[in-house]
């Protein structure tokens, strides 16, 4: 893994996001620092998962940019971007080991191979076929994918969701250590974030501001 | 990048041919399909040595729209295909990757078979092994057209049916001419005859333009 530290920083400006003929989020504006944490709130639906897609250019907008600067254009958003979303992307045949194998050879980084699996502590499922994992085992495959990935940008989509409360832990060790390197965490969350205190955007909030502006 | 091609190619293989996988259906449906052709058309061997050729191309037709159904569908309901589209890989080359690895896992045991089910349908020895070479070809533009239709047909749950409606015509012109091929090289023994340069034309194309269509198609159920 490499030690070096990451300048880039994300600047969304005046984005709407549409699904079907629903509004999630209008004229929506806000930089993120690097090593800073932005933690995406707002009741189920209100375009949090629409959002962090957008941001990782999976997901077109309606208006408005999304940006990564120290970075490449509007285009190569995927290229800065680490994405855990609610599918963590495990085949049932194949052992883990392999399956991780084969993110980590994309992103030239095999050699962190076993030491990403402590760190989250897959040691022991190692061998296993992806289709044994538990809820909250797929969730730290993810984050061992998202390690060997090694992008300045982490979108995490309810991170913390199925894991036991050692699993919070290491997210919460892992998200400050991104953090400290420069990295960008944007999660969205029910509950406390995980890791260090970061600022808070409350799409509920933002979206009724924007209907009251409305003409 | 063109690691990262033979990486996605050999995983497909891997899945394809791993726990789970279904590697081997689509060439025992090739092989069930040539069993059952005596049944239908009746076991004069003159018969069979005619419709022959053309029916083993029609069985290799049918045999990959077997597996077509999954290439894209598995990928885009377990999130893989999200992390694909973050990978520094254009989404075109990852379709043409799939598809490749896709084609040398499940037509490589169909053409294996292929000399079995050609001496079952009377196929004279001696073409056999033209026979193959055309179907190799043959198999490959099949695989990438049929593409399109996984593509397009990704998102919709039970799909199989729509991804093989998709696919059929799409098929036409490889089957016209494969079949016009496997005829010329039966009668007159002539393997490089015009119907099958035009498969490999087809084939060519197909190489170049179904990887941008299906990544545009894909693209859309990503979103």
């Amino acid at each position: 893994m490499k030690a070096s530290g990451f300048t880039c920083s994300v600047s969304v400006a005046d984005l709407t996001l549409v699904r079907g003929w629903r509004t999630l989020v209008a004229g929506l504006t806000f930089d993120v620092a690097p090593g800073a944490g932005l933690a995406l709130r707002g009741p189920n639906g209100s375009g949090k998962t629409t959002l962090l897609r957008a941001l990782a250019g999976l997901h077109e907008p309606r208006a408005g940019t999304v940006r990564i600067s120290g970075g490449r254009a509007a285009d190569d958003l995927g290229q800065h971007v680490g994405f855990v979303s609610h599918l963590d992307a495990i085949k049932p045949g194949q052992p883990v080991a392999a399956q991780l194998g084969f993110w980590a050879a994309l992103a030239g980084s095999a050699a962190a191979m076993p030491e990403t699996l402590d760190l989250v502590g897959l040691r022991r499922q190692a061998d296993l076929p992806g289709g044994v994992l538990s809820a909250g085992q797929r969730r730290r495959f993810a984050l061992a994918r998202l390690l060997l990935l090694d992008r300045p940008v982490w979108l995490l989509d309810e991170p913390a969701a199925p894991l036991d409360s050692a699993g919070r832990d290491i997210l919460g060790g892992l998200l400050d250590r991104h953090r400290a390197r420069g990295g960008i965490v944007i999660t969205a969350v029910h509950d406390r974030p995980p890791g260090g205190a970061m600022d808070t955007l409350d799409l509920a909030a933002v979206t009724q501001a924007s209907r009251e502006t409305a003409p | 990048m063109i690691g990262a091609l033979g990486k996605i190619a050999s995983r497909e293989i891997a899945l394809t041919w791993g726990a789970g996988g279904s590697g081997f259906l689509p060439a025992a449906f090739f092989f069930g399909a040539v069993m059952i052709a005596p049944f239908a058309v009746g076991p004069d061997p003159r018969l069979l040595g005619a419709i022959g050729p053309g029916y083993l191309w029609l069985a290799l037709a049918l045999a990959t729209l077997v597996s077509l159904e999954r290439l894209f569908q598995a990928d885009l309901e377990d999130g893989t295909l999200d992390q694909l589209v973050l990978q520094p890989v254009p989404l075109s080359l990852v379709v043409l990757a799939k598809a490749l690895g896709q084609w040398l896992a499940v037509a490589g045991p169909i053409l294996l078979v292929v000399p079995v089910a050609a001496v079952m349908l009377k196929v004279a020895p001696a073409h056999i092994g033209g026979l193959l070479a055309q179907l190799v070809a043959g198999s490959l533009a099949l695989f990438l057209v049929g593409t399109i239709g996984a593509a397009l047909g990704a998102s919709v749950r039970r799909g199989g049916l729509l991804v093989a409606l998709i696919a059929l015509p799409l098929y036409a012109p490889v089957l016209i001419f494969g079949a016009g091929a496997a005829e010329v090289l039966v009668k007159t023994g002539e393997l490089f005859s015009q119907p099958f340069l035009l498969v490999l034309a087809l084939a060519l194309g197909a190489l170049a333009l179904v990887p941008l269509a299906a990544g545009a198609a894909l693209r859309l159920h990503v979103d």
